[in-house]
């Protein structure tokens, strides 16, 4: 992975080999072991897994957000060249909000029941600036008109309850928008949505990024999003990425197993009338893995090679794109296998 | 609201009822009133003037109807009206009353809040053995073991009354004064033990409840201070437990001073239950039993009013018809 990219500055975001770890009562839980990805400045990342695939953890290291006993033991964070770990907690809170922002699943959740929208979001805007509350509110105001809510002086006025679903992830994109960051780290945010919503915001969201030039990490389980969205996707499994590149060369030629899995559990993918296709197996505890690659017992392509961990490396097929797969036995392309 | 009224009527009302009886049931007044070298004349005369040799139920008829005009009865030892018997002692127990929420709220929320925030902590350890020990000791023995340290052995603190009072609005306070203070100190210390416990463990249970919510971490991922999160975030999710807790407990510390008011000789309420329970003194028993009830229906009011304002879901008129 190149330290720079061709205008000669760091990449906006580098994440190297990223270790977090949960303490259980049966032993250490690596939710995230050994995570790397690059992101330009408005690159749209899809970041996709299985539920404790450790996306969302993943999500939250990145913002130093991870609730304790969980710790961020290896591995580096660089924003803008800028190793997050050396900043001390004030300095890390200056880039919470204002650099990085963070939409999270459950839009019922996420905003404070108890206080009024504008007050969720003027405070947003002035922990970062020395604004007036007018200056604030005024720039409230814009950024709920950009993520389309109408009638925004009355919204402003309101509680969360009194809001829809839908509404209430439009003002949590708009606080995530207010401070105009450079990086947006989206944790599922249609998952909890009307599949109606869910197009619109996604829409929305991939229009404004564009428009304002923000880059996105947009972590889901739904394959079918990342297809529409998304610039680039790393595939996670277990805590690592087993497959990264870009959306259109990883989804139409998967080289690795879990990824071909993935596509063909997408119902749509299947033929009417058949039953459709599931990967076996569970997927595997995350405390105590076995060395290896840890999608080989469910793996239909496991040789014995797999029980040594392989490493995220280009299968070798340069022309389709700079995508990289974690696997010693990759499938094949599709045109070898018609 | 037109409701919540009726039921507070049918409440005073039924109390009323228990208490009038009972008290009578307790004993005869007139045998505690009259000197016992009294002979059957003055006793009769002492009984026909106290109104007791009607039946039980003329009595409480004639109870009812004047306390419906506001009289409810004159003292049977001092012949002077119960509710102002009542009311020259209430300021002493309010004073003590508040005097003693304020410790309990100064001091319990900021425990709480510290114990829920570092519940691993060895300091929040600590402050949860003491409220375990401010529930459990019994206040009469606490108040005992108060006097014994502070006015006894050091000699800080006068052990009993009330001190110097100024004349504030009319009443008699003591919290102007150097001397009030260190009157009002250990007694108020005494009466806030059992609610400082209750809001020390209702301020960290409801604080470890918000902290992992999700709106926390969205705050946290705003980038908003630390003491923006909990003065603001936190705090004003978990007022909504501790405002019930407070009024409540209000209306109970008024009423159940009695203890607390006897050992330090506090001239409060309290104490003048007790003497009047001791005298048989039935109109100042029902006056203040009444009194006390009508003091929960108020707090209780005002407890639904401040409910909507800390939290913007519950609308006023619904939390007068569910309660």
């Amino acid at each position: 992975m190149s330290a720079a990219n061709a205008s000669g500055r760091p990449p906006l975001l580098q994440v190297e080999g990223l270790v977090t770890v949960f303490p259980t009562r049966n032993g250490l839980l690596r939710a995230v072991d050994g995570v790397d990805f690059t992101l330009e400045r408005g690159e749209i990342l899809g970041l996709v897994g299985e539920s404790g695939s450790g996306k969302s953890v993943t999500g939250f290291s990145i913002l130093g957000l991870v609730d304790p006993p969980g710790r961020i033991t290896g591995g580096r964070v660089l924003l803008d060249g800028v190793d997050l770990a050396t900043l001390d907690e004030r300095a890390r809170r200056a880039i919470r909000g204002k650099r990085i922002a963070m939409i999270f699943q459950d839009p019922m959740m996420t905003l404070n029941p108890v206080l009024r929208i504008d007050t969720q979001m003027i405070e947003a805007v002035t922990a970062h600036e020395s604004v007036g509350t007018a200056q604030a509110r005024d720039r409230a105001r814009a950024a709920l008109v950009q993520v389309g809510i109408a009638a925004p002086d009355e919204r402003l006025l309101a509680y969360p309850h009194q809001l829809s679903g839908g509404m209430r992830q439009r003002v949590a994109i708009a606080i995530a928008l207010v401070n105009r960051p450079d990086l947006i780290i989206a944790d599922e945010p249609t998952t909890a949505l009307d599949v109606t919503i869910q197009g619109q915001i996604l829409y929305e969201m991939q229009a404004l990024v564009r428009e304002s030039g923000t880059a996105l990490v947009w972590i889901t389980h739904d394959l079918s999003v990342v297809a529409g969205l998304a610039d680039r996707v790393c595939v996670m499994y277990a805590g690592r990425i087993v497959e990264a590149g870009p959306v259109d060369t990883v989804l139409d030629a998967p080289r690795h197993p879990y990824t071909r899995g993935l596509i063909d559990s997408v119902p749509a993918m299947n033929p009417r009338g058949r039953p459709l296709a599931q990967i076996p197996g569970n997927t595997p505890s995350p405390i105590d893995l076995p060395p290896g690659c840890a999608f080989r017992a469910r793996c239909g392509r496991a040789i014995e090679r797999c029980v040594e961990m392989p490493a995220l490396a280009s299968p070798g097929d340069e022309g389709q794109g700079r995508r990289s797969a974690r696997c010693w036995h990759p499938v094949p392309l599709p045109q070898a296998t018609r | 609201m037109l409701r919540r009224l009726m039921q507070s009527t049918g409440v005073l009302f039924v109390m009323s009822l228990l208490v009038f009886f009972g008290v009578y049931a307790i004993g005869n007044p007139v045998d505690i009133l009259v000197n016992p070298n009294a002979d059957q004349q003055d006793i009769a005369r002492a009984i026909a003037e106290l109104g007791l040799d009607q039946p039980l139920y003329l009595q409480y008829w004639h109870f009812l109807t004047s306390a419906l005009s506001g009289d409810l009865g004159r003292s049977f030892s001092t012949g002077i009206p119960a509710l102002e018997l009542i009311f020259q002692r209430m300021p002493a127990t309010l004073e003590l009353a508040a005097a003693s929420m304020a410790i309990a709220i100064v001091l319990g929320i900021p425990l709480g809040l510290y114990a829920g925030l570092r519940p691993d902590s060895k300091i929040a350890k600590g402050i949860m053995a003491g409220s375990i020990l401010g529930f459990s000791l019994p206040t009469f023995w606490v108040g005992l073991m108060l006097i014994m340290v502070f006015s006894v052995w050091l000699g800080w603190l006068p052990p009993t009354g009330r001190g110097d009072t100024v004349e504030l609005l009319g009443v008699q306070v003591s919290f102007l004064t150097l001397d009030g203070w260190s009157h009002l100190l250990l007694p108020a210390t005494n009466l806030a033990l059992f609610n400082l416990a209750l809001l020390i463990r209702l301020t960290r249970a409801g604080t470890r409840e918000v902290m992992v919510q999700d709106y926390i971490r969205f705050a946290r991922a705003k980038g908003l201070s630390d003491s923006r999160i909990i003065g603001v975030h936190v705090l004003k999710n978990i007022m909504i437990p501790i405002v019930t807790i407070v009024g409540l407990e209000f209306g109970s510390v008024i009423a159940f001073a009695v203890v607390t008011e006897s050992i330090f000789a506090w001239p409060g309420m309290g104490k003048l239950l007790i003497d009047s329970i001791n005298q048989l003194d039935r109109p100042v028993i029902v006056a203040y039993v009444l009194l006390i009830v009508l003091m929960f229906v108020l707090i209780n009011l005002v407890v639904d009013v401040l409910y909507s304002l800390l939290d913007p879901r519950i609308r006023l008129a619904d939390a007068g018809g569910a309660r």
